[in-house]
């Protein structure tokens, strides 16, 4: 038998691909163990263009726009992952059958994907307050060294503005802003003259901070605002972990072992052993390391543990924002031409702090709507789809889409547990509970119709709220809590698993609350800290 | 041509307001819908058979499948058609949004009353072809 290898991290998502980083800069070697699908028929067939240029001339444009097989085209009710483009659909491959989850009323969006959920990050990069970090079980003062740590290694756009409380926070080294699309600048325009109505009643509007150069580093081009961004990484502007993994991979600082779908661990005397299933071939395989780093989402490392620790009827807490999304029109940019140069990513937030404490915030993202093209939203309309293309091709330069995200802050209805499934390679499949209370519904709603008020006071009209149900976030937490003393599917404050001795936990599943402001930046300082921990244990 | 090929062309005129389709979109709607295993229902046949066979029909019938069966298989097929011509370079200017001024918020109004007459001859005619 080979001796143990000296870290094994799971998964090469956001958090295991910093977690990786950090311990590689430590001395430690690792392993990265992942299913790790890729995209292998798009990305050399896309042109280092501009959208527009594109439409207007490239004739292989229909393969990666709308597929091969036409996999981009999603027709009938709003469905999960509906936008996803299919250079990135490799996302999505093969979770329903390796990773199966059955809920009435939770529907999530996992990925086995090398860069896991990270391959379609929007890459905000928003700091949570230390209200909220205290609410969540980490410590502030930690979690802001993690944060400069991290920003600095990926590299975030952004500006110190109105809302830099709710953004940036502390971060220094930040690069300059990215330029404004005329949808945002239009909405700016509108916050800036209703500012102090809207900052009496909460509300706060800034610049997200963005995972994305706009200064050329090196491997890494500054951004070209080609608006392909649903559809490429070119130049590495937009920081993917991916990236992150390559590099250590190139520089033979990490060895990486794909086609591994985690299952279990057990301890033994002095190791850790790793029992995984190839994809492939559904062969069973051990892998041996003095530590282990589980970094595959909430989801994934909650099976993983429930696997290895839990009992038959073991359950563990889930934390998910309530999330909507409310397409909005600004009637004065309605009949106005293609834009390009264009940035497709969120370059505005909007805040509401309830009473100004920085711990019940509710957070919009807002995007405007271009290269994701008219096919998507024409079967929206309750009319033919010739008269369908002529409205929503005058309206589409006028559209802009609220991503509403809520913070939860758990609750014992919001549960998951293992249960048989013979059909799953690994005999089980991953079972939810997930439910929001009456007075949470309605408190959901009330701040709902606020954002709807308060877009309408900067002259962006709601036109009506989609509600994709608990899931379509796709921010999963606090799974295995932090716990301060020692107890059963919990993780004690720097992410060790409680009741082992070397088994780490990188990702957010053990927070206890979740903000509304996204959680991936907040996942990858804490992944660096658990890190750094476990490197302290190697 | 073959019933499949005669279905993209009406298809992609319909949706191109007479524009003729680029072959490359016939051809690729072809092959798409050669390959692609879903059953069809009978009712839908009909309707597929009498929308291929009398283009005048297409709009109409389209229009009441909106508001009664907005995900029947005439409107996937048409949907289907539509991200087809929307991504061929031929039709980008049937597509891409262009600067418009106030009057053509007449186009718009217009194209909102033919909806509504579409929908009015197309739901009698939908339901006399689903019995």
């Amino acid at each position: 038998m080979t001796d143990p290898v000296e870290c094994i991290v799971v998964g090469s998502g956001c958090s295991g691909a910093i977690a990786a980083g950090t311990l590689v800069d430590a001395g430690v070697r690792v392993t990265m163990l992942d299913v790790g699908h890729r995209d292998e028929r798009y990305a050399r067939a896309i042109p280092a263009r501009d959208f527009v240029s594109i439409r207007r001339e490239e004739s292989g444009q229909h393969r990666y726009l709308i597929g091969d097989e036409a996999e981009g085209v999603v027709f009938g009710e709003i469905a999960e992952g509906e936008h996803i483009t299919p250079p990135r659909r490799h996302i999505m491959r093969d979770v329903d059958r390796l990773i199966p989850l059955a809920s009435e009323t939770f529907r999530p969006f996992e990925s086995l994907g090398y860069g896991g959920l990270g391959i379609g990050w929007g890459l905000g990069c928003w700091e949570y307050s230390h209200a909220e970090l205290r609410a969540a079980g980490l410590d502030p003062a930690a979690m802001r060294d993690a944060y400069q740590h991290v920003g600095d290694r990926i590299g975030i756009s952004g500006v110190r503005d109105d809302a830099a409380a709710y953004t940036v926070g502390d971060l220094r080294n930040l690069e300059p802003p990215t330029q404004m699309d005329r949808n945002h600048g239009l909405l700016l325009r509108g916050y800036e003259r209703r500012r102090a109505a809207l900052r009496r009643r909460g509300f706060v509007l800034g610049r997200a901070p963005l995972a994305l150069l706009t200064e050329d580093r090196p491997g890494r081009g500054r951004y070209a605002y080609r608006d392909m961004d649903f559809y490429s990484d070119a130049d590495r502007s937009a920081w993917r972990p991916w990236i992150a993994v390559d590099e250590l991979r190139e520089g033979n600082a990490l060895r990486y072992v794909g086609g591994q779908l985690v299952c279990r661990f057990s301890e033994r005397d002095g190791y850790v052993e790793v029992r995984a299933l190839d994809v492939e071939t559904g062969a069973a395989r051990t892998h041996r390391a003095r530590r282990l780093v589980l970094a595959s989402s909430a989801l994934g490392t909650a099976r993983i543990v429930l696997r290895s620790l839990g009992d038959r009827a073991a359950q563990v807490p889930l934390l998910c924002n309530a999330y909507a999304y409310i397409p909005c029109l600004q009637p004065g940019l309605v009949g106005h031409e293609v834009e390009a140069p264009k940035l497709g990513f969120s370059q505005l937030s909007l805040f509401h702090d309830a009473d100004g404490a920085h711990r019940d915030v509710a957070m919009a993202s807002l995007y405007s709507y271009q290269s994701l093209m008219l096919f998507r939203i024409v079967k929206q309309a309750p009319i033919d789809l010739a008269d369908a293309r002529v409205l929503m091709r005058w309206l589409m330069s006028g559209f802009l889409l609220m991503g509403l995200h809520q913070p939860d802050p758990g609750s014992a209805a919001r549960r998951l547990w293992l249960g048989p499934d013979r059909t799953s390679p690994t005999g089980d499949r991953l079972e939810a509970r997930f439910a929001f209370s009456a007075d949470e519904r309605r408190a959901h709603q009330r701040r709902r119709r606020r954002f709807i008020a308060a877009m309408r006071s900067m002259g962006a009209y709601a036109l009506r709220t989609v509600d994709p149900g608990p899931g379509g976030s796709i921010h999963y937490a606090g799974t295995l809590p932090f716990a301060d003393r020692e107890q059963p599917l919990a993780l004690d404050r720097t992410g060790r698993v409680h009741g082992t001795e070397r088994v780490f936990v990188a990702d957010g599943s053990g927070f206890r609350y979740l903000p509304a402001k996204g959680l991936t930046f907040s996942v990858m300082a804490n992944a660096h800290l658990v890190a750094r921990h476990a490197a302290g244990r190697s | 041509m073959s019933a499949l090929a005669l279905e993209a062309a009406r298809f992609g005129r319909y949706l191109l307001d007479g524009v003729e389709p680029a072959p490359a979109a016939v051809a690729r709607y072809v092959d798409l819908i050669e390959h692609d295993a879903r059953p069809v229902t009978a009712a839908d046949a009909s309707l597929l058979r009498f929308a291929r066979t009398r283009p005048w029909s297409i709009g109409p019938i389209d229009a009441a499948l909106a508001l009664s069966a907005p995900y029947a298989e005439v409107r996937r097929r048409l949907h289907l058609m539509f991200a087809i011509l929307e991504s061929t370079p031929e039709h980008h200017d049937r597509f891409l949004p262009e600067r418009r001024g106030t009057r053509y918020l007449g186009v718009v109004l217009a194209a909102g009353g033919r909806a509504v007459a579409r929908a009015a001859i197309g739901i009698p005619l939908v339901r006399f072809l689903r019995q």
